[in-house]
C-alpha cells in the first residue's frame, strides 16, 4: 500500500494502434514526481496520488486524495506568556516564529511599547485584558502555505507547455459538478481548500476535451475517491 | 596545428609556464586563479608538447588534452522555466565548462509544448554563432520525434539529450538518452555515467569539424587573432565579462561594441603585413554589445600564416 501512495502511469502506442505502459518514460516522471513533493514538503499533505500522461494526445492528469492539514499554531503553544511587574512578557520557544510574532506586536501596540530584551523574549507594555489576544494569535496556518505549495508541486510536474489546465477541488460528489477553481477569486482560494479533500487537474496544450475530464473521473474513483 | 591542454597547479611558479608556452609560439586562452591553485586553458603547438610535460612534471601540475578547450557550446532549452533549470540544465553546462569549454545558455521563446513548440529564425542564427549546440530536451518519446523540426536546419553539429535511452533523429548528429527532465543534482554514478557520455558526444562533434578544418586550413588560428586583439585593442582589458573573447573552432566573439569597434578590428595588423579584414568576416554578433569574427578558410584568400 505504502509504495502504491504515489502512482504514475505513461501510455505508449503502438504501430498496430494499441497502447500499452512505458515502463522507461514512467521511471522519468516517478522520479520529478518525488523530487518535486519533497522539495516542497508536502508528503504529509497528499494521502494518496495518481499522474496520468498521454503524450501521444497530448493530455495530462493528476488526481489526488488531500489529507486534512494540520492545524493552526497560535502563540501560546510556542511561547510562554505571563503578567509581570505591570506587563506582559512573552518567551519565546523557537526562533523561526519571531519575525511573524513582533510584526504582529508591532503592528497593534506600536514599537514603543514592544522591548526586545533578547534574542526570545518580548515585553509588551499593555493592560492585562489584552493577555487573551496576544496568546490566541496564530503564528502560523500550514493551510495557507499548504495550498500554495500544492499548486507549485502540480505546475512543476506538469510537462511545461501544457498551459491549458483544468483544476477542481471538491468535498463531496454533489459540490464536484458546478464549481470550478479556476474561476474563482483568489481571495477564495483559501478559505475554500480548507476541508477539501479530492481534486484533480487535467493539462493539455489544447483546449480540454470532455473524455479527459471524465477520464479524470474514472482515476479518482480508482483511488478511491468518491 | 595547436593542441588544446589544460595545465592544473599551484600558483607558485606558474609564471615559468606561461613563459614556456609563449616561447613555443602557444597561447594562453583563459586563467583561472582560485586561492593556491591555477587552472590554465592553453593551446601549444602540437610538436612541442613534450617541452611543455616535462615542465608541469617538474612543478607537480597535472597537463592534460582538452579537447573542448577553445570552443563555444551552445545549450538550447525549450524555455529557462524551472522545469529545465537550475537541474539538468547547469550541472550539464558546469560538466562542458569543465572540460575547458566555454558556455553559453538559451531559452528559445516559443520552445515549450509538443505541437506548439516553435523556433524563430533569429534563435537559429544565434544558435548558428557557435560551434555546437546542445538542445536539452524532456522525458517524451513522441514528443521529442516531434521536436525534431526545432534543430532541422541548423547548420552546425547538434547533440540532443532526452530521456529515453535509444531514438533514432534524423536531424541530430547524437542523441544521449537517460538524461530527460529532472529536479535534483546530478550526482548519482548513473547520472554522471550520463554526462561523461554526453561531453564524449560534444567531443567527437568538435573532432570531426577540426579536423575537416585541415583540408582547407583556416588562413590564421583564432588564437593568434586573440593575442593580436589583446595587444592592440587595450579596451579589451576593461570590459567586466569573464570572459572578454571567446574563442571558437572557426572565428571568435569579442565582447566590444560593434558600432565603435569595427574598424579598430579591422585595422589590426600582422608580422607577415596582413591586416585582419584581409583574413576574417567581422559581423554584428545577435549577442549584445559583441563582434562576430569568422576566419576564411585558404581557399577563400589564397594564404595562410
Amino acid at each position: 500500500m505504502q509504495s502504491k501512495r504515489f502512482e504514475v502511469e505513461v501510455l505508449k502506442r503502438l504501430k498496430n494502434g494499441s497502447s500499452r505502459r512505458s515502463d522507461e518514460e514512467e521511471e522519468i516522471l516517478d522520479g520529478v514526481v518525488r523530487d518535486v513533493i519533497s522539495d516542497l514538503n508536502l508528503t504529509t499533505a497528499i494521502e494518496r496520488m495518481k499522474i496520468f500522461m498521454d503524450p501521444e494526445e497530448p493530455y495530462f492528469i493528476i488526481v489526488a486524495i488531500l489529507r486534512p492539514p494540520a492545524p493552526p499554531i497560535k502563540l501560546k503553544e510556542v511561547a510562554d506568556i505571563y503578567w509581570k511587574g505591570e506587563k506582559i512578557v512573552l518567551s519565546v520557544h523557537e526562533e523561526t516564529y519571531m519575525p511573524s510574532i513582533l510584526g504582529f506586536l508591532w503592528k497593534n501596540y506600536g514599537r514603543e511599547r514592544v522591548e526586545q530584551p533578547e534574542r526570545l523574549s518580548a515585553i509588551i507594555n499593555t493592560p492585562e485584558s489584552e493577555i487573551d489576544k496576544i496568546s490566541n494569535f496564530i503564528v502560523h496556518d500550514p493551510s495557507k502555505v499548504l495550498f500554495g505549495n500544492l499548486i507549485d508541486a502540480f505546475e512543476r510536474i506538469t510537462p511545461e507547455g501544457f498551459r491549458i489546465v483544468k483544476r477542481h477541488f471538491s468535498r463531496s460528489q454533489e459540490s464536484r459538478a458546478n464549481e470550478t477553481f479556476a474561476r474563482m477569486k483568489i481571495e477564495d482560494f483559501h478559505t475554500k481548500i480548507l476541508g477539501e479533500k479530492e481534486m484533480y487537474f487535467v493539462a493539455s496544450e489544447d483546449p480540454i476535451k470532455k473524455d479527459w475530464v471524465k477520464h479524470a473521473d474514472r482515476l479518482l474513483t480508482e483511488i478511491g475517491g468518491e | 596545428m595547436f593542441y588544446p591542454v589544460t595545465y592544473n597547479g599551484g600558483v607558485y611558479r606558474h609564471d615559468e609556464i606561461l613563459e614556456l608556452v609563449e616561447d613555443i609560439g602557444g597561447y594562453l586562452i583563459q586563467k583561472n586563479e582560485m586561492q593556491t591553485e591555477v587552472l590554465l586553458n592553453l593551446f601549444v603547438p602540437k610538436e612541442d608538447f613534450g617541452l611543455l610535460e616535462a615542465k608541469s612534471k617538474e612543478l607537480k601540475g597535472e597537463l592534460k588534452y582538452a579537447p573542448l578547450a577553445g570552443t563555444d557550446v551552445v545549450l538550447v532549452l525549450p524555455s529557462l522555466a524551472f522545469h529545465h533549470m537550475p537541474h539538468p540544465s547547469c550541472d550539464i553546462a558546469e560538466y562542458l565548462r569543465r572540460e575547458g569549454s566555454s558556455t553559453t545558455m538559451v531559452g528559445l521563446a516559443r520552445g515549450v509544448g509538443k505541437r506548439i513548440a516553435q523556433i524563430k529564425e533569429e534563435e537559429k542564427r544565434l544558435i548558428e554563432e557557435h560551434d555546437v549546440a546542445l538542445f536539452v530536451m524532456g522525458t517524451f518519446e513522441s514528443c521529442l520525434l516531434e521536436k525534431e523540426k526545432l534543430f532541422r536546419d541548423i547548420k552546425i553539429p547538434v547533440v540532443v539529450t532526452g530521456g529515453p535511452s535509444k531514438l533514432d533523429l534524423r536531424y541530430a548528429d547524437e542523441y544521449i538518452g537517460g538524461i530527460g527532465r529532472v529536479s535534483h543534482r546530478l550526482k548519482k554514478e548513473k547520472e554522471i555515467k550520463k554526462l561523461d557520455e554526453m561531453v564524449e558526444a560534444v567531443i567527437r562533434c568538435v573532432e570531426k569539424r577540426r579536423v575537416e578544418a585541415t583540408n582547407d586550413p583556416l588562413t590564421v588560428e583564432p588564437p593568434r587573432i586573440m593575442y593580436e586583439i589583446r595587444n592592440q585593442i587595450p579596451e579589451i582589458n576593461e570590459v567586466l565579462s569573464p570572459v572578454p573573447i571567446n574563442l571558437q573552432i572557426d572565428g571568435l566573439r569579442i565582447k566590444l561594441p560593434y558600432k565603435e569597434y569595427r574598424s579598430d578590428v579591422e585595422e589590426i595588423k600582422f608580422d607577415e603585413g596582413y591586416k585582419l579584414r584581409e583574413m576574417v568576416k567581422i559581423r554584428r554578433s545577435l549577442f549584445r554589445r559583441s563582434i562576430l569574427l569568422k576566419v576564411m578558410p585558404r581557399s577563400e584568400t589564397g594564404f595562410t600564416i
